[in-house]
């Protein structure tokens, strides 16, 4: 954890080498769908 | 498993392969440089369902295969001397170095062994103060925080049979060499999520204002990927070369400051040897003279001295630039296969010679 000091219970994280390299941002992490989805609705 | 299943659908992916496909009025040719991506390629058919409209060029972007044949001869001479135990990743027991591999090493009773986190290997060190222990560090700025934790273990646990063989790279000092040869085709990048979690991608910037080529940070499963890959081409058809992030979920612009500051406490930037592509300028990490005492390299004297590469019959650099395609090379599936491999993109689960011989069923003849 040393790399994601503030990381809570709860949270994702991605590990590589035995070591957390980042917390997922779940907003970020849904919105690859959400900007789908607006542009089916567009077409 | 959440934040991996969801990007797996597949009505997801084909709308996005939908998608690509009417953004692009010509072929593309990008190239990623990372060997997860270029396995997610082929795995999931990405590259075949796209080959009308997209060229992929898997480049320099698995660590083992990029490890220069000097390491695996320099660790192999490390493990001949007495109380040694060489520890790595396990891809690399199976690379070969001029003569032979760390595994065959073995079969005759040198004492390798393969560890998952180098902090492993810290551990065994502790708990075995007669034996020296020296591990092969390879990989790009993704797994160069998890070393830099080692040698600071190392460090604080007072070690003195610890030592590391860095032979950790960096990718864009690779995707700056690729662009200055004159026969690159090269019209854009995808850039590999995980670095850029770790390093960020503020120096992407300038080199896109450099090259005038689009870079698009993208994860790893199809869904990413198509996006990553949509990206690219609509940035493009419009002329418009940018750096643009499609794995925000991980990856920030100014990266991870913690690893960062890890990497830079143990590790300088240098020239450094990769497998087919000679020195490349601040490529390599090594380490730092602070640390010298767990540097494997100052550690040993001769023996750990890097020899030069010899000519391999492998055709990995080319491979790696885009020159070939795997199956184009005279070895592909005969001579060379994952059981008897002549380079290391045969070898690694992250190789792309191992990728098409792996899902060629999905690769396009």
């Amino acid at each position: 954890m040393a790399c994601v000091p503030d990381v809570e219970v709860g949270q994702y994280v991605i590990v590589h080498a035995g070591v957390a390299i980042s917390v997922i941002d779940e907003k970020e992490a849904r919105r690859i769908f959400e900007e789908l989805g607006r542009r089916e609705s567009e077409a | 498993v959440k934040f991996v299943t969801e990007y797996r659908d597949p009505d997801a992916a084909r709308q996005w392969v939908e998608r690509i496909r009417k953004a692009a009025s010509r072929r593309w040719t990008l190239m990623d440089v990372c060997g997860g991506q270029t396995h997610s390629l082929l795995r999931y058919g990405l590259e075949s369902s796209l080959a009308d409209c997209v060229e992929l060029i898997h480049g320099p972007g698995c660590p083992v295969c990029v490890t220069p044949t000097s390491a695996v001869d320099t660790v192999q001479r490390l493990a001949r001397l007495p109380g040694m135990v060489v520890m790595s990743f396990g891809d690399m027991l199976r690379v070969p170095g001029s003569r032979e591999s760390l595994l065959d090493v073995r079969a005759r009773g040198g004492r390798i062994q393969i560890v998952y986190s180098p902090m492993d290997a810290v551990r065994y060190a502790r708990l075995h103060p007669d034996d020296r222990i020296v591990f092969l560090a390879v990989g790009f700025e993704t797994t160069a925080p998890a070393t830099a934790l080692a040698v600071l273990q190392a460090e604080r646990l007072q070690l003195t049979n610890f030592s590391i063989l860095s032979s950790h790279v960096r990718v864009l000092p690779a995707m700056e060499h690729l662009m200055l040869d004159p026969n690159c085709r090269v019209q854009g990048f995808l850039a590999a999520g995980h670095v850029c979690t770790v390093t960020g991608f503020a120096d992407y910037e300038d080199f896109v204002e450099r090259f005038r080529v689009p870079v698009v940070v993208t994860g790893f499963e199809p869904v990413d990927l198509l996006k990553g890959i949509f990206e690219v081409v609509q940035r493009l058809e419009r002329s418009d070369p940018m750096v643009v992030n499609c794995y925000g979920r991980s990856a920030r612009r100014e990266g991870n400051l913690d690893a960062q500051a890890l990497i830079a406490r143990v590790f300088e930037v240098g020239d450094g040897p990769w497998r087919g592509f000679g020195s490349i300028a601040r490529g390599r990490f090594q380490i730092r003279r602070e640390y010298a005492a767990f540097d494997a390299e100052k550690c040993f004297g001769e023996a750990s001295k890097f020899s030069t590469d010899g000519v391999e019959l492998c055709m990995s650099a080319d491979v790696m630039s885009g020159r070939i395609k795997p199956p184009a090379c005279p070895y592909f599936g005969n001579r060379c296969t994952p059981d008897t491999p002549l380079g290391a993109p045969m070898v690694s689960s992250e190789g792309a010679c191992a990728a098409y011989l792996q899902y060629r069923a999905t690769v396009n003849p």
